[in-house]
């Protein structure tokens, strides 16, 4: 017999209480091999452990409280499974926790986006002001150039 | 008093008859609630449901099963109900927790502390058996608890389950087969 026919025998046959029903096979089996002996042990102590938890006699008040439930009307499916009370909190809570995401998306879009991205705000930055001194420069030159043209250009003065 | 007797008594409201109805199934059908919920004070909470349901819908039962039977069925059915609520709960208790609601409320564990490697050691080997019985199929969860610890036959519990007999058959196969896989790690020394 193979140790995994018998740890299903075991299984089987391990009764809550009592001797196992006779098996001379798995007896044979359970005396020459430790390993499925200590399975037998195991399996039949936690059995004999969870089947301790069965109510052996009857509780006298059980009656009474069963009509005194009954008349309250508080049986488990009318139960609530929670209070409006909870419903209040975790709606303040949701609310709290939308408020810290949208403050976070903003800190990040106005504050730590600009330290992180600055380089290359600076760099366009000045490119930008150098174009635009260029085009100063250039304006200066033009605006020079027109003077020129009327306070000492004499020989288009009469033109003017 | 015959079940016909006690089922009559019922339907007309006499409370002797319910009283009766408590004191000789109460046991049984406290033992199928833990043996499903595996907590005392939740299946006492449960028992007391059915016998509820049994008194108010004792007009409904036809007399074609036994009154254990009946009990049983409905004592499964409302332990199932629940499993599944408590599950939707619990979940809903960890939703709450993260965001600090239920501050000092805990997932109820009915484990109390060991006082010896023996006792420590056999309390792991409950808990173990336990997870694994819970963790199989409803179907094959039923008919096995029925079937070990209620000891019911397996006519018995095709009627419980209105199924057949074979489907029990089956049922119990596989779960046996299933703990097998699942104990195979934790028992094996």
């Amino acid at each position: 017999m193979k140790c995994t026919e018998v740890q299903e025998l075991i299984i089987d046959l391990t009764p809550l209480s009592g001797e196992r029903p006779s098996n001379a096979a798995l007896e044979q089996h359970l005396q020459e091999c430790v390993s499925c002996r200590r399975v037998a042990e195991r399996y039949s102590s936690a059995l004999y452990e969870l089947a301790g938890e069965r109510q052996l006699t009857n509780d006298p008040f059980f009656y009474d409280r069963i009509i005194k439930k009954m008349n309250d009307g508080q049986s488990v499916a009318v139960r609530k499974l929670w209070s409006s009370k909870e419903y209040y909190q975790l709606g303040r809570a949701l609310a709290g926790f939308a408020a810290a995401v949208l403050l976070g998306i903003w800190l990040g879009s106005r504050v730590i986006a600009p330290l992180v991205t600055t380089p290359a705000v600076k760099e366009n930055y000045s490119a930008e002001k150098q174009e635009s001194y260029e085009q100063e420069i250039d304006y200066g030159s033009e605006a020079l150039a027109r003077l020129e043209y009327y306070f000492f250009d004499d020989a288009n003065q009469e033109k003017k | 008093m015959t079940d016909s007797e006690l089922i009559s008594g019922l339907s007309s409201g006499n409370p002797e008859a319910g009283r009766l109805l408590v004191e000789r199934f109460q046991q049984q059908v406290i033992n199928v609630c833990i043996g499903l919920l595996h907590n005392r004070f939740d299946a006492e909470d449960v028992a007391q449901d059915v016998f509820i349901e049994a008194m108010r819908n004792a007009h409904r039962f036809r007399g074609e099963s036994k009154i254990s039977t009946w009990l049983y069925r409905i004592a499964v059915n409302r332990s199932l109900n629940y499993l599944r609520n408590n599950k939707r709960q619990k979940l809903m208790v960890e939703i709450g927790s993260v965001f600090g609601l239920f501050e000092g409320e805990t997932i109820r564990d009915s484990r109390e502390p060991a006082t010896n490697f023996n006792q420590l050691e056999a309390e792991e080997l409950k808990r173990i058996l336990k997870t694994a019985i819970d963790s199989l199929p409803e179907n094959q969860k039923v008919a096995f608890t029925l079937n070990k610890f209620e000891e019911l036959s397996y006519n018995e519990i095709a009627e419980v389950m209105e199924t057949s007999l074979s489907a029990v058959e089956s049922l119990i196969h596989r779960a046996k087969r299933n703990l097998q896989k699942k104990l195979k790690h934790y028992f094996n020394p």
